[in-house]
């Protein structure tokens, strides 16, 4: 699993703070990649503007997708995604502050594979942050 | 129009009302507007002052000691040195009859309370002008007429029956217009709240996310490291963004008790408690609680609405018997007249039926923090989801002694009145 990443889609520095921490602790941090708007996901994932020639894995096993972002939201970069070959497959999780119904309902029908809640709690934000960690580097067989 | 009044002046109104406030307020809007006001505080004290001397226009409230306004009204008619003193009755128009009593009482024209300034004056404008309609001008007539299912006699002319009409069809239309604006207003604050409700959703978790995830940080990286209170502080960090993280799902799920179509199903009401109960217990299997529910209660209702009225009532008994010897929690229905009453009982803590009043308001509480903690939200959203499905909620309780919340879900006969 040397070669996997995640890429993180966050704007809120604190929380990417957070993230990471959460992944250092089970020797994850290294595996992700860190982008902080909707224009740089895209760019990211197709190698274009600022990521032309970028070097690791062409696609990383797993995107965390946070909702509100500045620029493109979360929800049009689903769909971005998913309305190209290359990325169509490609195992996205919404990571969000939201609760709310009409989010979660619109990420699915965008065609999110997963759709998770940060929680408030600290230690809870570890746990989910680690599990997710665990899951999509070691557990999930991508695509 | 206010300069042509002030100079032609000695337009004398005459107000027969017995509220001291509306007094106050309509001589306060006649005056302005350059007109001469007298008063009587009731339809006896009126008739006597039109017979001293003659005012303009007469305008008047319906319900009064002593002589109401239709019969006053019916006096000054029947009076002819005085009938063609028009007069105005300012009324709730609340039943149909009130019109019938109006043609019955020679009313020239109905004014709808609460009434606008402008509307009112502009009234007074149209009536003064128009030339006064004596009650000998035409015929009186016998009409049959049936109105709200009932059958009346009425003796009154063509002429006044028409404008009376006319007048309180202008009225109507224009009630009709400040409905229509007052719906739309309310819809873009609907909007509005939905907008707030959002972006609390999304933008106010994230900052207590980052006060508690760093306290925290804090404590497991650097724990050795703090000395004497450095660690009570941090935990009092961590608790208040608990705490505001609390009030926030609070205020979401009041906010969403009001959203949203309602989508009818028959629910298993006993189903949802007994999960619940059950989570408690599993959650504080130190706890020895006796809970029961009746099985197969069901009720057409909204699912998830319902579950979180149940949550919270069950919630409640729960925490309120934390310090009950032997705690018991109930769910069952009862029959009351037509009506399905279901009930949350518990001897727990109670409170004192005087303060009972707040139970329901957002953020009243009836316990302090240091008793049994909690954010003040949860009864309020109860009773605003039980008030969507056409219920009522109400509850008794002793302090000590444990408290019953009793709701139901149709609106067939209310709670603690009569039936139809």
């Amino acid at each position: 699993m040397t070669t996997k990443t995640i890429l993180l889609v966050e704007n809120n520095s604190q929380d990417e703070m957070l993230t990471l921490r959460a992944l250092r602790k089970i020797n994850l941090a290294n595996h992700v990649e860190v982008v902080r708007d909707g224009q740089q996901a895209l760019d990211y994932l197709f190698r274009e503007g600022e990521f032309t020639g970028r070097s690791g894995p062409e696609l990383p096993a797993a995107v965390l997708l946070d909702i509100n972002l500045p620029r493109i939201s979360g929800l049009e970069v689903l769909e971005r995604l998913r309305a190209d070959s290359r990325t169509r497959m490609l195992p996205i999780v919404i990571l969000t502050s939201s609760d709310e119904e009409q989010d979660r309902l619109r990420g699915y029908i965008h065609g999110a594979n997963s759709f998770v809640r940060k929680p408030l709690d600290s230690s809870e934000f570890i746990e989910t942050v680690s599990r997710l960690g665990v899951y999509w580097l070691a557990v999930n067989e991508p695509p | 129009m206010s300069a042509d009044k002030r100079t032609a002046k000695a337009i004398e109104v005459l107000v027969v009302e017995d509220s001291r406030t509306q007094v106050e307020q309509i001589s306060y809007m006649l005056e302005r507007a350059g007109y001469r006001v007298r008063i009587a505080g009731n339809g006896a004290e009126a008739l006597e002052a039109v017979r001293e001397s003659r005012p303009h226009l007469i305008i008047s409230d319906v319900v009064m000691p002593v002589m109401d306004g239709y019969t006053m009204c019916r006096a000054i008619k029947d009076d002819e040195a005085l009938s063609d003193i028009p007069v105005i009755i300012l009324t709730s128009l609340s039943d149909p009859q009130d019109v019938i009593l109006g043609v019955e009482a020679g009313v020239d024209y109905y004014m709808t309370k609460p009434y606008h300034a402008e509307a009112l004056l502009s009234e007074i404008e149209t009536v003064l002008a128009s030339s006064p309609y004596r009650e000998t001008d035409d015929a009186q007539e016998q009409f049959k007429i049936t109105i709200a299912g009932k059958r009346r006699l009425v003796r009154s002319s063509r002429g006044r029956l028409l404008t009376l009409l006319l007048s309180t069809y202008e009225n109507a239309v224009r009630h009709n217009k400040e409905l229509i604006e007052a719906q739309a207003e309310l819809e873009a604050a609907n909007k509005e709240l939905e907008a707030f409700a959002y972006a609390v959703s999304h933008d106010l978790r994230a900052p207590l996310r980052a006060l508690s995830g760093f306290s925290h940080a804090l404590i497991e990286d650097y724990g050795p490291k703090l000395t004497g209170e450095a660690h009570d502080f941090l935990d009092q960090i961590a608790l208040a963004s608990r705490r505001m993280g609390e009030l926030i799902d609070g205020l979401l799920t009041l906010s969403r008790s009001t959203r949203g179509e309602l989508q009818w199903e028959e629910v298993d009401l006993s189903a949802h408690a007994v999960l619940i109960l059950t989570e408690h217990a599993k959650a504080e299997p130190s706890r020895r609680v006796t809970w029961t529910v009746e099985p197969g209660l069901s009720a057409r209702c909204d699912s998830r609405l319902i579950g979180v009225v149940l949550a919270n009532l069950l919630d409640n008994a729960w925490k309120y018997t934390g310090g009950t010897l032997e705690p018991t929690i109930r769910l069952y229905a009862e029959r009351r007249g037509d009506e399905q009453i279901y009930c949350v009982a518990d001897n727990g803590a109670g409170f004192d039926m005087r303060h009972a009043a707040k139970l329901f308001q957002p953020f009243q509480r009836l316990h302090r923090q240091d008793e049994f903690p909690g954010i003040g939200i949860g009864l309020a959203t109860v009773q605003r989801i039980v008030h969507r499905h056409g219920g009522r909620i109400q509850a008794t309780a002793a302090p000590g002694k444990g408290a019953v919340f009793s709701f139901s879900l149709s609106i067939q006969s209310g709670l603690g009145e009569e039936g139809p």
